[in-house]
């Protein structure tokens, strides 16, 4: 969308570390049936959930879900015509001896068959694996032509079909670990197989070319893990439908299906007379949240010229916020958290920390550069430097945790800037490292320094059950925030990990609202609700709303952490037509399918890592003012080079909501 | 398969019958489907005629409870006395011993409370059943001999000796760590790390935190005058890397100086934290193999904290810390004691390696993919059997990683009709005088009977006893998989029955004497836990063993493709607790998917596992073993 187009559109819209309008860079929501007021939170549970009549997928609320997504791109496709088949197959049992399959041309298309010799299975296994982990298709054409001592109801031993499988090879003698199969008997038996066990079965003609469709999609079991499953079509007739394939966490994850995880495909008989036509495979082209084209111009405390008085030893937990200058250019706000003296040592003493701020313009479409960011040497917020182990700043208060919420004109620039952080909050030195929300507007250039208000926003004093609150993040209740704002925050309530991340109503003034003698208040997320991912705690939530005519889209990005210290990146959404509630109520965020989106084991955390312990510490999300279709995150991590010394990365990233 | 244990056996089914009187009271209330009411026929003798549904068997024990499922009362009540150890007599439950009724009557209403759910033997009652030795941290033995680790250092009474020589003196090796020394003195052992490294030393040896036990009990020093700013930290933690700029504290205790408080790290992260309070004050961790860690001060509990157990495989002592200049003021580790335990963790396993079959035949290869494979501990030689291509090999277990087949042809091909397709599932059993292998017999339909043979000590070669075996009658279209156990003469059974519909279950069984053949437990609790319709998750390949004075069953099941092995356990072999997955795919390439086809010994604090591992193409032998106590079950039942 054009800039000039976007003005026309937009009376005014709302980005930030979290908010956008029409044009932000949504899976594009088409409007909702007839007589419903929500919107199908659930794609899968044979509910309908918003009363318009339809239900899950038959409800376009879903067409862009994983469970319900029908855009295909294409990822395998085999003619069978190349003439050298070992570039992309592996010819199976590799320890039985070389073997070729023969190749006739039936009604215009090359088949393989004639796995021979006859005496045991053979198959052309694909090289790469395929991505089908977040929901794909696979297909071809089966045919047989001579079903000479085979009967239509029996195996037989002469056989060909269509196999999926985590193996590289078989077993001389034996089949591919068929995770599923679709196999046809020269007598036109159709099978379908797991671990070579029938789960489903028709019967087909003679010398017909069988059209085969294998249907993956994602889905989330009792456990709440993420499983595929399947449905099976031979010849346009469904004949196994929502069958277990496999657990995603069982999936391969290497070569071609390192971002999305999948399985290999193969052609696979005995015998001659049945064959295997064209084949195909495709990923599903919907949202894929997990998917990130990485940036060049990764950031960190140097490359900032941020003065090492206070950020010598840690920096992390951005902000972030995207706008135009009065030139039309890209303007990016950066704010993060650092500390002269490392965060490791906060079981042993308090480690005290301070906000600096970052801004830079860029050519439309560009990147932003490594260097050239307008900085001020001091701290935005806090003091310098923020902490000493020799008790001689004692009377020094950290900030943390900032957020970024632009406030944007019709043009797409500035309007204000909404700064939130967390602010340590001590009356007494034994409640050092308890934490209140601070919040901010105007925020102003990155010269400009804060003072902080005498009170924070809000305390943990007016939030029952959490004795400290961290990692603020706004998101405004309209297109406008004429009515104010959520606030959400991770409550933090014993000495462990957090469990649950909690929203407060805030109006336009910035001030608490208050509903039944207390601050107005939800809880938005809860760990053990969400699944394994996030059993041993949740943090820092980032979230991004959009409103769209018809409804809005809320989504959190949020670290999770599996296990103690194994933060990874998870993502939740709500969707409502009722734009009118949100001043009232929150809808509740559904984890997506697969998450983490970035696990800890992720090459985005662990590359150019030593040792074990690189670790996330924040991530920040902003659509481009200058592509509303692609957002930009920001990733900070903390990895150990060899000698042990940790250094912080502020790691770009992008992707595409309308097409990813 | 199991070897022999030798103990006198009392008679006590009259206990039962109490037992079933307290049980009509006290229902179980559990199971919807049982066993479809079908009893094995009893063959008497190859080609013999298969017996009717519910009526098979001459020992004069009904069959199962039909479609109304088990009944439990009933099921202690008609089943004679099966527990694992024959010493056992529920009449002597504790504080019950005076009165059988009300012993019996106690067991009822405990057996209720300790079978109800996998993680039932937390209860009090529950600490006289055996099976609740199994995965819980109970039931432990202690390490004394050769400990890893020091039972006690008081690093205070060291005077001015350098740390190592005050190591050498309580006899514990130790290897200091940071950039300055640590140091003792009379505080304690002041790790003197410094602002940007951790110092301190490491104690002793690597302990296995997923099989032991471990009971740390710290006292620190904390500093003087610290103002609530210091640097000032020391802490005692079990870490599975080597220390770099800082101690990963996987599990463990950290005192903080500036905030006066004791932090619980799990995972390198503060889980809890509490109030130092004076030096004086006495920490202790309690770390169970199952995961969970407990934090008592002064004797008292104040949490619990789930930690990392199976990665703690190695996990070292480390005494850590940091003190910006190591004073006569400094925080410091007191002193620190250790207590060890070998526990029962049934997923604890080590040594995992294939095993490569050595045979004198052309494609002795092959043999290392045989399948279903048995072993059983013979005291001189342990000796292994599997099939191929439908007859059945056996050969010593030389090493963990090789077995030797002397003669190089099976013991065991098929020779009868009802052998047409094959031989199955051999299974080797001790009683101490014989070896029998047990396996299934598939005719040419497919369908399987369970048939046995005997040898001599030199496995050399089996004799088909003549003996009845078990052929599918009624609605049970077949039988395969058997394992056996056999104890003070008594033959247990537990073998996969196949109905007509499809269902499979694993069902129990027992005789004094094998010419008389197999009578079914009653009622019991296995079939309805194991019953299942659908053949993509399949239960199959039952393994049955005494150990610790429980039952142990192992068993494979299927999910997808994917193999893991499951276990039940139980005391009577009528109640079965639930214990989960025990063994699937590991990071070695032979099994990285997973593992089917257990069989497991038992042995003097340990137990040996013969398994077929996957690996996505074929499946492999493989073997492992565990630490497991063998004789700490409690003595009064």
């Amino acid at each position: 969308m054009s800039r000039r187009f976007a003005a026309m559109v937009l009376p005014l819209v709302l980005f930030g570390g979290g908010c956008s309008w029409l044009n932000a860079p949504e899976r594009n929501l088409t409007p909702p049936g007839t007589g419903g007021d929500g919107i199908e939170l659930f794609c899968d549970d044979m509910l309908d959930d918003d009363n318009d009549l339809a239900f899950d997928c038959d409800d376009t609320d879903c067409a862009q879900e994983p469970a319900c997504c029908e855009l295909r791109r294409t990822t395998l496709s085999e003619d069978w015509t190349a003439a050298n088949l070992s570039n992309d197959w592996v010819f199976t049992p590799t320890g039985g001896g070389a073997w070729g399959p023969v190749r006739p041309s039936i009604d215009g298309a090359t088949f393989v068959g004639g796995f021979l010799p006859d005496d045991s299975p053979r198959a052309l296994l694909s090289k790469d694996c395929v991505s089908l982990g977040l929901g794909g298709w696979v297909s071809t054409t089966l045919r047989t032509t001579d079903a000479t001592g085979c009967t239509p109801d029996a195996v037989c031993e002469r056989y060909a079909g269509l196999v999926l499988t985590v193996a590289d090879d078989a077993a001389v003698g034996g089949k591919l670990q068929d995770e599923l199969a679709v196999t046809l008997h020269a007598g036109g038996l159709v099978l379908v197989t797991q671990a070579d066990v029938e789960v489903a079965r028709t019967t087909v003609g003679i010398d017909e070319t069988i059209g085969v469709e294998i249907e993956l999609r994602p889905k989330l079991n009792d456990d709440n893990l993420p499983i595929l499953k399947a449905q099976v079509t031979v010849d346009s007739a469904p004949i196994l439908e929502d069958f277990t394939v496999v657990a995603v966490s069982d999936l391969l994850s290497d070569g071609d299906c390192t971002e999305i995880p999948g399985l290999r495909v193969a052609a696979q008989g005995r015998g001659d007379g049945v064959y295997v036509g064209p084949l195909q495979t495709a990923k599903q082209d919907c949202a894929n949240p997990s998917q990130f084209d990485e940036q060049s111009a990764i950031l960190t405390g140097s490359s900032l010229e941020l003065n090492p008085s206070w950020v010598s030893a840690y920096v992390g937990s951005p902000a972030l916020a995207s706008s135009r200058n009065s030139i039309s250019d890209v303007q990016w706000d950066l704010m993060l958290e650092a500390s002269n003296d490392p965060p490791e040592l906060e079981p042993t003493t308090h480690i005290g920390y301070a906000l600096g701020h970052a801004r830079v313009a860029t050519d439309e479409g560009s990147d932003w550069p490594l260097s050239g960011w307008t900085i001020n040497e001091s701290p935005k917020a806090g003091d310098d430097p923020p902490s000493c182990l020799d008790g001689s700043c004692s009377d020094n208060r950290s900030v943390r945790e900032p957020h970024l919420l632009a406030e944007l004109n019709e043009d797409g620039e500035l309007r204000d800037l909404v700064l939130s952080f967390a602010r340590e909050l001590v009356s007494d030195p034994s409640e050092r490292d308890v934490f209140g929300i601070q919040l901010v507007r105007p925020v102003g250039s990155p010269a400009t320094s804060l003072t902080l208000p005498g009170t924070a926003t809000l305390s943990p004093a007016q939030i029952p059950n959490c004795v400290s609150l961290r990692d603020p993040a706004l998101i405004p209740v309209d297109p406008e925030a004429q009515e104010g704002y959520w606030l959400l925050f991770t409550c933090v309530d014993g000495a462990g990990a957090a469990m649950e991340i909690h929203a407060v109503r805030i109006s336009r003034a910035l001030e608490v609202v208050r509903e039944g003698g207390g601050p107005m208040r939800r809880v938005v997320l809860v760990a053990s609700e969400l699944g394994p991912f996030a059993a041993a705690g949740i943090r820092s939530p980032e979230p991004l709303i959009s409103f769209e005519k018809d409804g809005m889209r809320l989504r959190i990005w949020f670290l999770a952490q599996r296990a103690p210290g194994e933060w990874g990146v998870a993502l939740a959404e709500a969707r409502t037509h009722d734009t009118s509630a949100l001043a009232f109520e929150l809808p509740e965020p559904v984890p997506f399918l697969v998450n983490p989106i970035i696990s800890s084991t992720s090459s985005l955390v662990r590359s150019g890592c030593f040792g074990e312990d690189c670790t996330i510490t924040g991530i920040a999300v902003a659509p481009r003012a200058d592509d509303p279709s692609r957002l930009r995150f920001v990733l900070a991590r903390r990895l150990y080079l060899p000698g042990g010394d940790p250094t912080d990365q502020l790691i770009p990233l992008e992707q595409t909501w309308s097409k990813p | 398969m199991e070897q022999a244990l030798n103990r006198n056996r009392r008679c006590d089914r009259w206990k039962w019958l109490t037992i079933a009187a307290a049980l009509a009271v006290v229902s179980f209330g559990c199971g919807e489907t049982g066993s479809a009411g079908s009893s094995p026929a009893i063959d008497s003798g190859t080609g013999g005629s298969a017996g009717s549904a519910g009526t098979g068997g001459d020992s004069g024990v009904n069959g199962a409870g039909g479609a109304e499922g088990p009944n439990y009362t009933d099921a202690l009540g008609e089943n004679p006395e099966l527990f694992a150890d024959p010493l056992r007599n529920p009449g002597d439950f504790p504080g019950m011993s005076t009165d059988a009724t009300e012993g019996a009557q106690a067991y009822a209403e405990a057996a209720l409370a300790c079978y109800e759910a996998p993680n039932a033997c937390t209860g009090p009652e529950c600490g006289a059943f055996a099976s609740c030795c199994v995965k819980t941290g109970a039931c432990c033995a202690p390490v004394i001999d050769n400990a890893a680790l020091p039972e006690a250092l008081d690093f205070r009474g060291c005077g001015l000796l350098e740390l190592l020589a005050c190591a050498e003196a309580s006899s514990v090796m130790t290897t200091t760590f940071g950039e300055l020394e640590p140091v003792l003195n009379a505080r304690g052992l002041v790790p003197n790390g410094t602002a940007n490294a951790e110092g301190g030393a490491l104690i002793g040896e690597p302990v296995n935190l997923s099989s032991q036990r471990v009971a740390l009990d710290v006292q620190f020093a904390l500093p003087v005058g610290c103002g609530g700013t210091c640097l000032e930290s020391a802490g005692v933690a079990f870490t599975a890397t080597a220390p770099g700029a800082f101690v990963d504290a996987e599990v463990g205790l950290l005192l903080s100086g500036s905030r006066e408080l004791v932090n619980v790290m799990i995972g390198n992260e503060v889980a809890d934290t509490f109030f130092a309070g004076p030096g004086s004050t006495e920490w202790r961790l309690v770390l169970s193999p199952d995961g969970s860690a407990q934090l008592f001060r002064d004797g008292a509990l104040q949490g619990q904290y789930a930690f990392d157990a199976a990665a703690l495989t190695q996990a070292q002592l480390v005494a850590f810390g940091r003190n910006l200049s190591a004073t006569a003021n400094s925080a410091a580790i007191a002193s620190i004691e250790v207590q060890v335990a070998d526990c029962d963790n049934p997923r604890a396993w080590r040594e995992r390696q294939p095993v490569s079959v050595s045979i004198g035949v052309g494609d002795a290869a092959r043999h290392s993919f045989g399948s279903g494979p048995s072993i059983v501990d013979l005291g001189q030689t342990k000796q292994v059997a599997y099939e191929l291509d439908g007859a059945l090999y056996v050969g010593e277990l030389v090493t963990p990683g090789e077995v030797f087949v002397a003669v190089p042809a099976p013991v065991l091909v098929p020779s009868a009709p009802d052998e047409a397709t094959g031989l199955e599932d051999p299974e080797l059993v001790f009683d101490g005088s014989n070896v029998f292998l047990f396996y299934t017999a598939r005719d040419a339909s497919g369908a399987g009977s369970i048939r046995a043979a005997v040898s001599d000590l030199s496995v050399a070669a089996f004799t088909r006893t003549g003996a009845p075996g078990l052929i599918p009658a009624g609605d049970i279209v077949s039988y395969e998989a058997p394992t056996v156990a056999y104890r003070a003469g008594l033959w247990l059974l537990v073998v996969r029955a196949t109905y007509s519909g499809g269902a499979t279950e694993l069902q129990a069984l027992y005789t004094s004497n094998l010419d008389d053949g197999w009578a079914p437990v009653v009622n019991g609790g296995l079939e309805q836990l194991t019953r299942v319709q659908s053949a993509t998750a399949e239960i199959t390949e039952p393994s049955l063993m005494i150990h610790n004075s429980a039952y142990q069953l192992y068993y494979a099941r299927r999910n997808g493709t994917r193999w893991s092995v499951e276990l039940l356990v139980s005391d009577e072999l009528v109640l079965w607790r639930p214990m989960g997955d025990v063994l699937g795919g590991s990071d070695e390439a032979y099994d990285g998917l997973g593992a089917r086809s257990p069989d497991v010994i038992s042995g003097p604090d340990r137990i040996d596992i013969v398994y077929s591992g996957q690996d996505g193409v074929a499946f492999r032998l493989g073997t492992a073993s565990r630490t497991a106590p063998s004789d700490t079950a409690p003595s009064i039942f």
